[in-house]
């Protein structure tokens, strides 16, 4: 029986899970274990990647998609050697469950955390929770790894940063009646920054703006806006924008 | 036979949402490269303009018969 075969997680000396280990995924790659770096080569970085954002998969998915060049008995091979070195690297880092590999769970993932708070967010439509003031840092991280230009990722960083996007919209809009207005303007601008033609976005800036009572800063955004949607694609603001900062007197609107 | 000619390859990555009224917008960042260091954006608000940039973008592989 081939050793992967078994459910199987190789723990490290003493029984005990990995040590605090976190691994992080946006803006950069990076494994931490107990406040140190753990450094690992490029090939062990997008294995531990794919099982992170993946989760528990069957290992063929994972060598057909990490090794897609090669015959799957050399993919395999691959992913066998992969495992075993990451699990050098950590013990207890991957498990094999049968014929599926996973993470262990105790490994903190902060692309899943940001994803999970999201997903929260916009099922539940909270009011007023203490959850809520807690997750917000996690989406001041952006992208999922950056520079990676694997197809899993590219799909998996889209998906992401949508998510994201609407997040920061409904946490904004959340402060605004909570009138914590400080973080409200950080992630509306954020929002902003992520999808500049987004109208929704630049909806909640302005509704922070006005919160605040910086009508000048409010109609500045709006012409920022305008300006842009019309260099872009030739097309005006929706009337629910336009509502929003009223035009001053004897302003022209565009033929 | 073919010489080792060099490889081409590209990115094209499309993003949809929509606004009010179920207007789309869609923004498009295509590259030639597959680490994307020479990416452009663009915005299209129809179909159509997405299909040209598209079309564009293809073209620039494709060598004209």
């Amino acid at each position: 029986m081939h050793p992967h075969d078994r459910s199987m997680c190789p723990r490290p000396a003493g029984g005990r899970g990995i040590p605090e280990a976190r691994l992080h995924l946006l803006d950069a790659f990076a494994l931490q274990a107990a406040g140190t770096t753990v450094e690992m080569p490029e090939g062990l970085q997008r294995l531990l990647a794919f099982l992170a954002q993946h989760g528990p998969s069957p290992r063929a998915v994972v060598a057909g998609t990490l090794w897609p060049e090669v015959p799957e008995s050399h993919a395999l091979a691959s992913l066998r050697t992969g495992v075993w070195r990451l699990n050098k690297v950590m013990p207890g880092l991957v498990c094999a469950d049968g014929f599926q590999l996973r993470l262990d769970p105790q490994l903190s993932i902060d692309s899943q955390e940001q994803e999970a708070f999201a997903i929260r967010l916009l099922r539940q439509h909270p009011d007023d929770e203490l959850w809520v003031r807690e997750g917000v840092s996690t989406l001041w991280r952006r992208e999922l790894l950056p520079g990676w230009y694997d197809d899993w990722i590219i799909f998996e960083r889209e998906r992401l940063c949508q998510l994201r996007l609407h997040a920061l919209e409904h946490t904004t809009r959340l402060l605004v009646r909570q009138r914590e207005l400080d973080t409200a303007l950080q992630l509306a601008l954020e929002a902003v920054r992520t999808e500049p033609l987004r109208e929704t976005a630049t909806a909640v800036l302005i509704s922070v703006y006005l919160a605040e009572g910086n009508v000048v800063d409010a109609i500045h955004q709006r012409d920022v806006f305008t300006d842009h949607l019309w260099r872009e694609l030739g097309l005006e603001p929706s009337p629910r924008l336009a509502r929003l900062v009223p035009r001053p007197r004897g302003s022209v609107m565009r033929a | 036979m073919n010489d080792a000619a060099e490889e081409a390859a590209g990115l094209m990555v499309l993003r949809l949402w929509t606004e009010h009224g179920d207007r789309i917008r869609v923004r498009v960042t295509s590259s030639s490269q597959l680490d994307g260091s020479d990416a452009v954006t663009s915005y299209a608000a129809t179909p159509a303009e997405v299909l040209a940039l598209v079309q564009e973008w293809l073209d620039s592989f494709v060598t004209p018969r």
